[in-house]
Parts: C-alpha cells; structure tokens; sequence
C-alpha cells in the first residue's frame, strides 16, 4: 500500500514535529483530507523501517502463539502511514468486501492499529500523530506495543464469554492504575473494556518478556493474570 | 462467546449491505504513545526490572554475526 502524500523531510521530522515541505501526489479525495487527522506523512525508507520493527514484533511472539495467529487470520501485518478507517476501506473495496459506515470509518481512523478478520490482517499506523515527539528507541517500543496489543485481540476474542466482556468496568478497577487510565482515556464502549485490558496487559507482558522476565508481575491483580492465563493462553 | 468487537454483518443496520469494522487502539486526547510508555516503564522499575527499551536490533546483528572461535 503506498502513502498518497509524501513531504520532504529530514529522518526524525516527524517524531520531532519540524517543518516539512508537502508534495500531494493525488489520489485523496477533499473530504479525506478534511477527515485526516493532523500528521506528518513519513519518508519511504522510514515506512520500510516500521514494517521492519512490526515484522519483528511478530517474531517475537511465543511460537505458540504466532501459530494460532496463523489459524485466527492475524499473521498478516502490514505497517502503512495513513488513517486506519481510509487504508481498511480501500482494502475492503479492493479485495470486494462490504465496506463500514462512514462514521466507523471515521473513528477507525483515529486509532493507531487495528486487527481485520476478513483481511486476516493487522494493521499499524506508523505515522500517526500520536507518535509525535518519541525517540527512535521509543519509537520502536511504541510500534512493537500497538502490534501487541492486537495480536493479543485477535488471541482472546473468540474465547471471552459474555461474563468476561460484561465484567469489564470490575476488572477495569483491578488493573494498575495508569493503564486502567489509558484505556478509560480511549472512549471505549462498556462492552470494550474486557477487550481492550486484556490486549493492554498482552503488549506489557510481552514488553516485559522481552527483558527476560517471566511468571506474573507483581502489580497484576491475581485475577487478571488468570484471564490472561485463559483468554490468551499465557503460560510463561 | 463474547459480541465480536471487529468485522463481521451490521445486524443493527438493517440490512443494508455494510460491514461492522472495529473502532482499533485508540487513545483519548489527553495520551500520547510517550504516555503508554511512561506507564510501562512505571510498572517495570516497580518490580526492579530495567524499563529501557531493549530493542529488535541487536538481537537481529546478534543472530546474524558469524560464531567465533569455531
């Protein structure tokens, strides 16, 4: 997929919010540009450097998992650099899916990745505003935290009952404070909480499984650690 | 088995032929990722653990550099 704006830039611009020169090579229509969401559109080779880290981010998973990905559909993953609602449309229209209503499209395309079952894809926007200001080292956490979070969606969806999903805003309450404030900041449905905790704390045990640690943290509630233990089949 | 949050038919649309689509990770206006980071670093230097990011890299220049003293 090819981002339908390039800007001339310096490597770190965007991260570090300089001034760029835009060159629209066509290809979005008024209303998208007036959808769009304040960005700074990456360089190619910094695009092929996201898709990089996300690609190793898949490596990182428990082979496990990474298996029953392949089976779910959410091996595929792709890092693009354009709002998520536009890139899942024109997928959706190409690959001659139904597409969303407007207004879904819209809020898709505030997010920062998302898992798409009928795509068996996993998409992560690399240049989205919200990366604004980090360090490349950051930078790489950061994408490797948002293709995380949605593998750990596409792990535990079909095996949450309907009591997980209604006992969100109780686990909510459980989780450690500050990321219980992050995904209460995102707006989520009640019905979503569930969902998004559990993808939240599968991005940070496997952040902190990347420096070597194992077993439950000490500041993960008994009961969450055996959700994660069910819905995701974490075992290490 | 729980609603499914992603794709799959609009029941509530009545039939009109549109798809379901996940709304993704989000986060609220007051958050940045930088801000997602500040937490996990948080949580990891609670329990002792070295919250710097590791990194992808080396362990990919790792792999790859022949073996030595072969």
């Amino acid at each position: 997929m090819k981002p339908l704006q390039h800007k001339v830039h310096g490597a770190s611009a965007l991260r570090s919010g300089r001034e760029s020169v835009s060159v629209t090579c066509g290809g979005m229509s008024a209303e998208s540009q007036r959808r769009a969401p304040s960005r700074r559109p990456l360089l190619e080779g910094e695009l092929q450097r996201a898709q990089a880290v996300v690609d190793l981010a898949w490596q990182d998973l428990p082979a496990r998992h990474r298996a029953l990905l392949e089976v779910i559909g959410a091996a595929q993953r792709r890092a693009v650099d354009r709002p998520l609602g536009q890139a899942v449309v024109d997928l959706l229209r190409s690959a001659g899916h139904r597409l969303p209503e407007r207004d879904q499209e819209r809020e898709l395309d505030a997010a920062l990745g998302v898992w798409v079952p009928e795509l068996r894809v996993v998409l992560v926007d690399a240049g989205h505003e919200k990366h604004v200001g980090l360090a490349d080292s950051s930078y790489e956490a950061a994408l490797a935290w948002v293709a995380w979070h949605e593998w750990g969606h596409a792990l535990s969806l079909d095996r949450a009952t309907d009591g997980d999903t209604q006992a969100g805003e109780r686990l909510l309450v459980l989780a450690p404070e500050g990321m219980a404030a992050i995904i209460r900041g995102g707006g989520y449905r009640s019905r979503e909480l569930t969902h998004e905790l559990v993808a939240e704390t599968y991005a940070l045990l496997m952040a902190r499984r990347r420096r070597g640690q194992k077993g439950r943290p000490p500041w993960l509630n008994v009961e969450i650690w055996d959700l994660m233990k069910r819905l995701v089949d974490w075992d290490e | 088995m729980a609603e499914r949050r992603d794709l799959g038919p609009d029941e509530a649309a009545g039939g009109l032929g549109r798809v379901k689509v996940a709304r993704g990770y989000t986060l609220g206006k007051d958050h940045r990722m930088k801000d997602v980071l500040a937490v996990q670093a948080e949580l990891l230097q609670s329990e002792g653990v070295d919250p710097a990011w590791p990194g992808f890299e080396a362990d990919r220049k790792r792999r790859k550099k022949p073996r030595e003293n072969r």
